[in-house]
């Protein structure tokens, strides 16, 4: 059996324009979230988000900019800086698959041009694969490429199907990952429509609340990410990060705006990748959740834990990354897949920021205000998206 | 392997109710949902799909809006006919149905298609690539039937969908789209080849 390596990566992110500069801002516990900074939100009913931050400094355009695809630019042209096996792989063995979010809609240019008046809207919008098929034309990508928009879980399906095509071809390299922003005055107010953002009254660091007691809802974040994963036999002179080696895949089929209340599919997926690692529950050393600070989300992920776990879902140390970068919707599950790196790296689990009063409905061991440190060789990476998909990927401490 | 594709003008009604078990969701289709679910009746014709069949699905740019845009945007214009932040708040948003974010978000056709059969298994949405699509099914799980589908609506607002149920085996054996293709227009070309 093949193993499949992360050799590389690039990223945008509220941490930072930068793997090394996201490290950090995990490390130093950075909050991502704030106020809306990039457009003017004086009268919105809300105005929580991450948006990124390049050292510290917001990353600002006008409103005709498609944020999300900037975004993936500079991860990917990061990435490339470091991946001389990309380089070195010829065209027709270059392969892009990314998940993306909703097409960027410049409502504000719309509405001030005369077209408004036609209803000519398309030249506003971008569809999101606008971008991958620069990309792909930009880094000479003639292997094949592919745009996920399974919402929350686009990015992690994006990897799991990198994952299952490097187990069955060699001699080819991967581009993987995601990219969004919602981060536009149409879609975070549609976004807010649907009723799941953070009601929190205090401080806008503190919004989002994955696992706490008084978690009130999502704050959006955006960014993009991007993985560079080839075969282990392949790799000549990257330098491993990680290896993936299982990915699971479900729907719950339950309800269209909440996920199944046992978790039962979700567990599904985290199953079929543990078992697909070759691995039982008992050797994941820990769990990055989904975790997005909404109330049901939390109840129905500790019920899925308790079906992959058993009594053991109660220590099993847990993490989520939104309470400092927000949920990227089409990013969130690859950007996660940073943090999952970071802790196979620093061989911790991260803190959960804001997570200060334990939910009794939720019996997890949520780390709290310091890391935690032990050996971790294991980690399971849970997402599931608006509309019932789930993804789970298991990720191991790379060893020669 | 099993192929349909039907397509419905902007006027032509979509028949979904006949075909749906939880009518209840009829209220959050767009067309292009609803022709699917049409679709998906007429290529099953009553066989029931195992649950954990996997399915695909590729969404088609978009270039006919049935989300009220037109709506939005007369509400949010100041006095001088330029968008206007304050009537954006106090006017566009609240013309805007809650409903209307389930007519436009892509995974929601694979998503209501899954509640409606029960579909528990492995799956994806795509963008519009005919070659994605089919890079998904062929590197799935082997388990027979796959469940294949694909969507677009037209600038005149005329819907289009197709949908395939076919093994690994069959669908290796198909030639393989250029990077181009969109997807919907290969359920197309499979339909016309089957009806040949």
């Amino acid at each position: 059996m093949s193993r499949i390596l992360v050799t590389a990566a690039g990223v945008n992110s509220p941490l930072g324009c930068s793997v090394a500069e996201f490290m950090n801002g995990m490390q130093q516990q950075v909050y991502g979230i704030d106020h809306i900074k990039n457009f003017d939100t004086q009268f919105f009913p809300a105005d929580f988000a991450a948006e990124v931050h390049e050292n510290g400094r917001l990353v600002k355009t006008d409103s005709a900019t498609d944020r999300k695809a900037l975004f993936i630019n500079q991860a990917v042209r990061e990435l490339i800086g470091k991946s001389p096996d990309f380089l070195s792989l010829p065209a027709n063995k270059r392969m892009l698959h990314l998940g993306a979010g909703m097409d960027h809609f410049d409502l504000v240019g719309y509405l001030n041009s005369a077209d408004a008046q036609a209803g000519l809207w398309q030249k506003y919008c971008q569809p999101s694969d606008l971008i991958v098929t620069e990309l792909a034309k930009l880094h000479h990508i003639e292997g094949g490429s592919s745009v996920n928009v399974s919402a929350c879980v686009a990015s992690s399906q994006a990897m799991g199907l990198s994952f299952r095509i490097l187990k069955q071809m060699s001699g080819i390299g991967i581009i993987t990952g995601g990219f969004d922003s919602m981060l536009s005055p149409l879609h975070y107010m549609g976004f807010y429509k649907l009723g799941a953002f953070s009601q929190y009254q205090g401080e806008a660091r503190h919004a989002c609340r994955p696992f706490d007691k008084n978690r009130s809802g999502l704050v959006l974040g955006e960014g993009g990410v991007a993985f560079f994963m080839q075969r282990a036999e392949d790799r000549q002179q990257d330098q491993p990060m990680m290896e993936i080696c299982g990915y699971g895949c479900s729907m719950d089929a339950f309800n269209i705006t909440d996920p199944h209340p046992q978790g039962t599919y979700l567990a599904q997926a985290g199953l079929q990748a543990i078992r697909e690692a070759g691995l039982a529950p008992d050797d994941i050393d820990c769990v990055h959740t989904h975790g997005t600070g909404t109330s049901k989300n939390e109840i129905a992920e500790a019920k899925a834990m308790e079906l992959i776990f058993s009594k053991r879902y109660r220590e099993i140390p847990v993490f989520s990354l939104k309470a400092q970068i927000g949920h990227l919707i089409g990013a969130c599950g690859a950007m996660e897949m940073l943090g999952v790196w970071y802790s196979l790296d620093r061989q911790l689990v991260p803190a959960t920021l804001n997570f200060q009063d334990a939910d009794p409905e939720i019996p997890l061991r949520v780390v709290k205000n310091e890391p935690l440190p032990f050996p971790i060789n294991h980690i399971l990476k849970l997402n599931s998206g608006f509309g019932g998909q789930n993804t789970a990927l298991v990720a191991k401490k790379y060893h020669e | 392997m099993k192929v349909r594709h039907e397509a419905y003008s902007l006027t032509e009604e979509i028949p979904v109710l006949a075909y749906l078990k939880k009518r209840k969701l009829v209220k959050y289709f767009s067309r292009e949902i609803s022709a699917a679910m049409v679709c998906l009746a007429h290529l099953l014709a009553g066989e029931t799909l195992p649950g954990k069949t996997p399915f695909y699905f590729a969404r088609s740019h978009k270039e006919y809006e049935d989300f009220d845009l037109q709506t939005l945007a007369k509400a949010c214009r100041d006095e001088v006919g330029k968008f206007s932040q304050q009537q954006f708040i106090n006017r566009g948003i609240a013309s805007m149905s809650p409903l209307i974010q389930f007519k436009i978000l892509y995974n929601m056709p694979l998503s209501f298609i899954a509640l409606e059969y029960q579909l528990t298994g492995d799956n994806a949405v795509l963008y519009s690539s005919a070659a994605g699509l089919l890079l998904q099914a062929l590197h799935g799980p082997a388990d027979p039937p796959l469940l294949l589908g694909a969507g677009r609506m037209y600038g005149d607002g005329h819907v289009e969908v197709g949908f395939a149920l076919a093994s690994k085996v069959e669908l290796a054996q198909l030639p393989f789209p250029a990077a181009d293709v969109d997807a919907i227009d290969m359920f197309r070309a499979w339909a016309q080849r089957k009806n040949q």
